[in-house]
């Protein structure tokens, strides 16, 4: 059916035998309201115009059509020079009525600079096609208020279908355009940001280190229970196991019997690289045990896999009360200690009773620290970065990894935390910086490298001295030295941090900010330390190919730190449409695992005696950063 | 303004009790032969049935008010016509706010069939339409040519013959829209 065959079909309307006794119904119902609000005095023709339409012309008319719905009207006749406005027109624009003479200079004047082009197409698009426009523009008003104004652009004709004008029907729509711009905003906010906060490991389906942290800091200070940790490596590591495939499999199988058995109202989390968290919130040491047991003993008893991979599991389980202030870092410790008290007695499990001290807590984590730092327990690892103009690797970002019990090198989140937590994170990083500018100086010193300090550390006044001697003792390139500050929440103190900035760019040396958008690294830092790069967090960049969202804000950062004469790095690259994206916002530098993965160092000119490196095997390369991946 | 107008029509009352029956008669028969087409206009246009009636009654009032004047009109339907749109503009204006009612199907006519699909198909096109647009082919629909429309509405004639273009596009598309859907 065609818009004509409608129109002929819905046209034909046979009167029926009802409408003369409606009319009539009708009728008397009008005269009886018409007579009622006579009476009442209520206003009834003010606002209707009683002339014939058929009388008028068709700029006359729709001048009137306007002004009865309360609209204004700008016109425009070939035979005139000049517009004119109506009243209401005039009131839209911002004058009173009559005050000032209508004409084009001053509209376009009031027509926000912006909106000129589309106003002017769409009038000249109105004039060609012989045809209906319409438009949206800003107006500027003389008070200095602006506001939106929706106008029909209509062509005037003759009889003979000449056009005579332009007529353009306005109506001011600020309130409907802003409630408009409100509602995409809405719908735009609601689509960028993280539907919750909840973040699982990809692998496990477990709660990440931090959220699990989370739920215990809410825990310890709502109720008591009790949190057990398992220590479950495989229990046999042939070398022909060796490969992060194998262990995710692990870790995930291994993660399903702890859900299955934990239940759904008791958080489970991967707390460290075979380590997992079970909170067993209103439990006691007595009443979470049958639950406890049952977990090892599943993690035990199952074969894992065709290749009858085993776990060696080892549980350590505390108590916890709201009334006994403690921190989640502090209660994972314990557990944490719990279990390798467990594996020293080769128990399944080992009951933390009575909860240690904050000072004895404290002095076991530092005595740990300390034995980790004495028996250099640490090994050195570089990862490229690759500069994205040049492309090609420039820079070196020196990782530090910790060697596990078995001397297995791994990310050394988990031994960090706990350093921070108990103000031992000097002694980390001196132990770093003296090993790699040790190892630096002993290379050919061609690329550029980063090293990392905890913004705790800062504080320290000997650090910068520290950095000096080794610096001179080493013989190292100052200006091929770039000291990252992570942590920055642990900048107490802005005018010391600011003066260690300050004393290390004086030796020639950069300063960059790491993990940069996270945390608490306020945008102040760029304009109050002299920040040489940042590095943006790794959490914006892993899913920035697919989350226009992150594209925003790294793109935005990005931008902000050129104009500051920062130079940006990304970390977590992990392929080419990443690269490609980093590229086109300007980005400086790559990190990732797509660029390069950390390499063990290895001394160049006099290889081990002189370097306190552990002896143990390349591979496998750990995967992960300094931070947990 | 209101003091005026109640002055007038007193005056009016008390000067001509006896022309006063004469003109309710004549009303009476503009009612029988055009309230149908009035009222099927403002259905067309606007789907909530108590705006409908509400933007009729005022209209009709008005021209109750002002029969005299309206009935020497070339076309007195033209005139009520076009003030039960304004009427209907004004109302819909102030409920802008409110939901949008379900949308009313025509109700099935003594013959259900050409005529009946047309209208249904009208009011399928009618809806997808902005309020102008719609109005205007709504008169169509009633039998307007383009200045009838361009006249009732205060558009210019131009204007009606690009919402007629318009119109058109869009049943293609929904008709198209329909074809797959049953396919599907």
């Amino acid at each position: 059916m065609t818009l004509d065959d409608i129109l002929t079909l819905t046209a034909q309307r046979v009167p029926t035998q009802l409408d003369e006794a409606r009319a009539r119904r009708t009728a008397r119902q009008i005269d009886e309201e018409y007579f009622r609000r006579l009476a009442a005095g209520v206003d009834i023709t003010s606002d209707v115009d009683l002339r014939d339409p058929a009388e008028m012309d068709e700029r006359r008319r729709i001048t009137r059509s306007a002004e009865l719905l309360k609209l204004g009207t700008v016109s425009w006749q070939l035979t005139q020079s000049e517009i004119d406005w109506s009243p209401e027109m005039s009131r839209i624009l911002g004058h009173a009525p009559g005050v000032v003479q209508p004409s084009w200079s001053r509209l376009v004047s009031m027509i926000h600079p912006k909106d000129r082009p589309v106003v002017r197409r769409q009038v000249q698009a109105a004039w060609r096609d012989r045809g209906e426009t319409e438009v949206v523009c800003r107006i500027r008003r003389p008070d200095g208020a602006t506001g939106y104004v929706h106008c029909y652009l209509e062509v005037i004709t003759e009889d003979d279908g000449q056009p005579t004008g332009i007529i353009a029907t306005g109506r001011d729509v600020t309130a409907v355009e802003k409630a408009r711009q409100e509602r995409d905003r809405r719908a735009l906010r609601g689509g960028t940001v993280q539907p919750d906060l909840t973040e699982f490991d990809p692998i496990t389906g477990l709660l990440t280190r931090q959220r699990f942290a989370d739920e215990l800091g809410r825990a310890l200070r709502t109720g008591t229970g009790t949190l057990l940790v398992i220590s479950a490596p495989p229990y046999i590591r042939r070398s022909t196991d060796a490969g992060s495939g194998r262990d995710d499999r692990l870790s995930a199988a291994a993660a399903e019997i702890l859900r299955s058995v934990a239940g759904p109202a008791d958080p489970c989390g991967l707390v460290g690289r075979h380590e997992f968290g079970v909170l067993l919130q209103y439990t006691t040491l007595d009443t979470a045990r049958p639950k406890v047991e049952e977990i090892l003993d599943r993690l035990r008893a199952t074969r894992f896999l065709a290749a009858s991979a085993r776990l060696d599991a080892f549980g350590g389980l505390v108590y916890y009360d709201y009334r006994i202030p403690t921190e989640s870092i502090e209660l994972l410790f314990d557990a944490e200690t719990a279990w390798r008290q467990a594996k020293r007695q080769d128990v399944p499990l080992y009951v933390l009773q009575p909860s240690p001290s904050a000072a004895d807590r404290r002095e076991i984590a530092r005595a740990n620290i300390r034995a980790t730092v004495e028996g250099n327990r640490f090994v050195l690892f570089a990862q490229p970065l690759r500069d994205l103009e040049l492309n090609q690797i420039t820079r070196h970002e020196i990782l530090l990894r910790v060697l596990d019990d078995v001397g297995r090198a791994v990310a050394p989140a988990t031994f960090l935390e706990l350093a921070e937590h108990v103000d031992e994170i000097l002694t980390v990083d001196k132990w770093v910086i003296n090993h790699a500018l040790h190892l630096i100086g002993q290379g050919s010193q061609t690329s550029h490298y980063q090293i990392n300090i905890s913004g705790r550390s800062l504080a320290d006044p000997l650090l910068l001295d520290h950095i000096r001697h080794a610096i001179d003792r080493y013989a190292v390139d100052p200006e091929r030295l770039t000291l990252e500050i992570t942590e920055t929440a642990a900048i107490g103190n802005l005018t010391v941090a600011r003066r260690f900035a300050d004393g290390v760019r004086a030796l020639g040396c950069q300063v960059a900010l790491d993990d940069f958008g996270t945390g608490s690294t306020p945008l102040s830092f760029l304009t109050q330390l002299p920040v040489d790069l940042v590095k943006i967090d790794g959490s914006f960049i892993q899913n920035l190919s697919v989350s226009k969202p992150l594209q925003a804000v790294v793109e935005g950062l990005v931008q902000t730190c050129h104009r500051l004469g920062i130079l940006t790095a990304a970390e977590y690259v992990q392929d080419d449409t990443t690269l490609d994206l980093l590229r086109r916002y300007g980005v400086d530098f790559a990190q990732g695992f797509h660029v390069g993965e950390p390499e063990l160092i290895r001394a160049e000119r006099r290889p081990a005696q002189s370097i306190e490196l552990p002896i143990h095997p390349l591979r496998p390369a750990v995967p992960g950063q300094r931070s947990a991946t | 303004m209101t003091t005026g107008s109640v002055a007038r029509a007193l005056i009016q009352d008390d000067e001509a009790p006896r022309q006063q029956h004469e003109l309710d008669e004549s009303l009476v028969q503009f009612i029988q032969a055009n309230e149908a087409h009035v009222k099927l206009f403002l259905q067309r246009v606007c789907d909530d049935p108590g705006l409908v009636e509400d933007a009729l009654s005022e209209a009709l009032i008005v021209a109750r008010a002002k029969w005299e004047i309206v009935s020497q009109h070339e076309q007195p339907l033209f005139w009520v016509r076009k003030t039960a749109w304004y009427k209907l503009l004004t109302l819909l204006e102030c409920g802008r706010d409110e939901l949008e009612p379900e949308a009313l199907e025509p109700e099935p006519m003594a013959d259900p069939s050409p005529r009946w699909e047309a209208e249904l198909m009208l009011r399928q096109l009618l809806r997808r339409l902005p309020a102008r647009q719609r109005a205007a082919l709504a008169l169509a629909a009633d039998g307007c040519d383009d200045t009838e429309i361009a006249q009732q509405l205060g558009l210019a004639r131009t204007t009606v013959g690009r919402y007629k273009a318009t119109a058109r596009k869009k049943l293609k598309e929904l008709t198209a829209e329909a074809t797959t859907r049953r396919r599907a």
